[in-house]
């Protein structure tokens, strides 16, 4: 007796998957093959010869001042933008949840950044604060701050972060209405008669118990500065003035394509890949665990 | 202990009318049960009281204090919800100290409500568990907890027993009401189980599209319904209606009659309704013919088909009765117990 349903033709499964092995093998597996086989390599400056060399690239990585200074720029980057974007959109979502006219408007409005392309969202906030032209700029020469980017590697650093944290409130948004619409509206009745205040429901009801989402919430969006924000940077400092805005990412492309030290490249994007995989474990490892409703 | 007025209150959704001016009128520590058809409006009216649905005309006063504009925290009143609405977050002793915190009361003292509380309701042992790891009924006995701690001026409870088993609910049925005894609290309880409500109310409110159809002690509404919709909808098994026609000397059903009992002076097309417990199986002027027999062990109901008469007529008998499908079965109606409802505006005219 056979339980399971039974094809004829062994090859069908096979050439079912097919497509999707092709595309991780051809564009995910080789590539991250190649990165890691190049990082064990040096190469002379005019691409002629390649020695094999083991670890020493990543050994001068380890003595590299220039590279710390960027691993510490890029988890204050990170934390910064995944803080500023998830506030905001907490507190967008918070008011979505109280909205009752009009809330459809109002959400697709939050969306739409979104859908604007990295590059773009980093165009759209480069003529914003251009030093120059910027509309931005000359308010606040208004109020004696003189601003500019390109100069100040502060206000460079806050630049980008804003501009990487403006594109991903919406995603956040999103998840975070989606969580608030999934607490029963009955235990927020039950506070309200309570005597919990908005404020208060917020912090003691609403909060923890999309918790949840947040901590997901808190993995995309480190994963996304680490990596999704090279367009904003590339478009607004090009990791400059100095090294001030260049995180690892941005490195990793400085180093490989515009300096050509491809062997020193593909070492840190082997490092890169290896903290993805970290935070990707501990993303799966936690956020299964759920608040019981 | 408060009183509850409602005055010609009314509740519209846009330029829907869903509550069409009620008045209810509830005494110091008395058991409202709230009762009818889903979608009758008796959760809105709740609600409406509860503070946390508008108020679009009429009053609502609790001790002569009208509360329309007041936030639900400041009218004095404690609710459970159907689904307990328990802060999944929270251990029960926080559930139930939650609002008592927010009243600024001093630690030890909440502690001693609680404490109290939980031994009334006998949930000492889970205070310090999850509301996740409690059953149904040791949820719902918190959420009463939770209600009862913060010593409310007036009770709310809507449907908090539809979500247990059968055996359960009544069980918990005595304990809300023994409960509600003791401590002689104003208490308003929407169910659409009209055992429900028959068992645990002071008076009842028979809600019918947004109007109170009648109320009144469950016996009040039970021996003199006001009109078909009541008839019907208090007493179980159901009240059988028929559509007679009635003469001078008889009321025909169908192709058979029975006597016109003297007090009944309208001619014509009428209604009449009989509870299936007010048959008579001594005599026999009726007949119908067997279509379902259900046996509910203390008594049977048989399901009698009239010729010319689409509705089956429901009869309880003993237990012991003996009958089969399709045989041909003699009864006759208790004639003190017979009620007559107008066709046309179905109120009760005898």
């Amino acid at each position: 007796m056979h339980k399971r349903v039974h094809y004829n033709t062994s090859y069908l499964p096979y050439l079912l998957v097919a497509p999707q092995i092709t595309i991780t093998l051809l564009f995910f597996i080789w590539p991250a093959v190649q990165a890691l086989y190049q990082s064990f390599l040096l190469e002379d400056a005019f691409g002629l010869s390649t020695e094999f060399v083991w670890f020493d690239n990543f050994a001068e990585l380890y003595d590299s001042e220039n590279y710390l200074n960027s691993f510490t720029r890029t988890a204050f980057f990170s934390v910064s933008v995944a803080a500023l974007s998830m506030g905001f959109a907490l507190f967008f979502a918070a008011l979505a949840d109280r909205v009752i006219k009009g809330s459809h408007t109002y959400r697709t409005l939050l969306i739409i950044p979104y859908a604007v392309a990295p590059v773009l969202a980093g165009t759209l906030w480069l003529f914003l604060f251009n030093p120059t032209l910027g509309i931005v700029p000359y308010f606040l020469d208004i109020v004696s701050i003189n601003w500019n980017h390109k100069l100040n590697s502060g206000q460079a650093m806050s630049l980008v972060i804003i501009a990487a944290a403006w594109k991903q409130v919406s995603y956040n948004f999103l998840f975070f209405v989606a969580a608030m619409h999934s607490i029963p509206k009955s235990l927020i009745e039950a506070a309200a008669i309570d005597g919990a205040g908005p404020l208060h429901r917020f912090r003691t009801i609403i909060f923890p118990l999309i918790s949840p989402t947040t901590f997901f919430l808190l993995v995309v969006n480190i994963i996304y500065a680490f990596f999704d924000t090279f367009g904003i940077i590339h478009a607004i400092t090009s990791g400059g003035p100095g090294n001030s805005t260049e995180i690892l990412v941005y490195k990793v492309f400085n180093d490989g394509f515009v300096g050509l030290d491809l062997g020193g490249s593909a070492a840190q994007s082997v490092i890169l890949m290896f903290i993805v995989i970290l935070l990707t474990v501990v993303q799966f490892k936690y956020v299964e665990r759920k608040v019981e409703y | 202990m408060s009183t509850i007025n409602m005055q010609q209150l009314k509740k519209s959704y846009q330029d829907t009318e869903v509550i069409h001016g009620i008045n209810i009128d509830i005494e110091e520590g008395e058991f409202i049960v709230l009762v009818g058809p889903s979608g009758c409006g008796k959760s809105t009216l709740l609600r409406m009281v509860a503070g946390l649905e508008s108020i679009t005309s009429g009053e609502v006063k609790i001790d002569d204090k009208v509360v329309n504009d007041l936030e639900p925290k400041d009218r004095g009143i404690s609710m459970v919800f159907q689904n307990y609405a328990l802060y999944p977050h929270m251990t029960v002793y926080d559930n139930m100290a939650y609002g008592l915190k927010l009243m600024k009361m001093p630690k030890d003292e909440i502690d001693k409500r609680v404490q109290d509380v939980a031994k009334l309701l006998q949930i000492q042992d889970y205070l310090q568990r999850r509301p996740s790891k409690l059953s149904g009924g040791q949820r719902q006995r918190v959420a009463m907890g939770r209600a009862i701690v913060r010593d409310p001026k007036v009770f709310l409870f809507d449907e908090p027993l539809s979500n247990l088993d059968a055996k359960l609910r009544v069980q918990m049925r005595m304990q809300i009401k023994t409960l509600q005894q003791k401590l002689a609290v104003t208490t308003i309880y929407v169910t659409h189980d009209q055992v429900e409500a028959m068992t645990m109310a002071d008076r009842l409110v028979v809600l019918n599209n947004g109007i109170a159809a009648q109320i009144g002690t469950p016996m009040e509404i039970y021996d003199d319904p006001k009109d078909q919709f009541v008839a019907g909808f208090i007493g179980s098994p159901a009240m059988n209606f028929l559509d007679c026609e009635v003469c001078d000397e008889s009321i025909k059903i169908g192709q058979q009659s029975i006597a016109t009992p003297t007090h009944v002076t309208q001619r014509g097309k009428i209604v009449l309704g009989i509870r299936p417990e007010h048959f008579n199986q001594s005599v026999s002027d009726l007949q119908g013919t067997v279509q379902m027999i259900e046996k509910l062990g203390s008594n049977v109901l048989l399901y009698l088909k009239m010729e010319n008469s689409e509705q089956p007529v429901v009869i309880q008998c003993d237990g012991q009765l003996d009958a089969k499908i399709g045989a041909v079965y003699p009864f006759s109606f208790n004639t003190e117990k017979l009620y007559f409802f107008d066709t046309n505006t179905q109120q009760r005219i005898y």
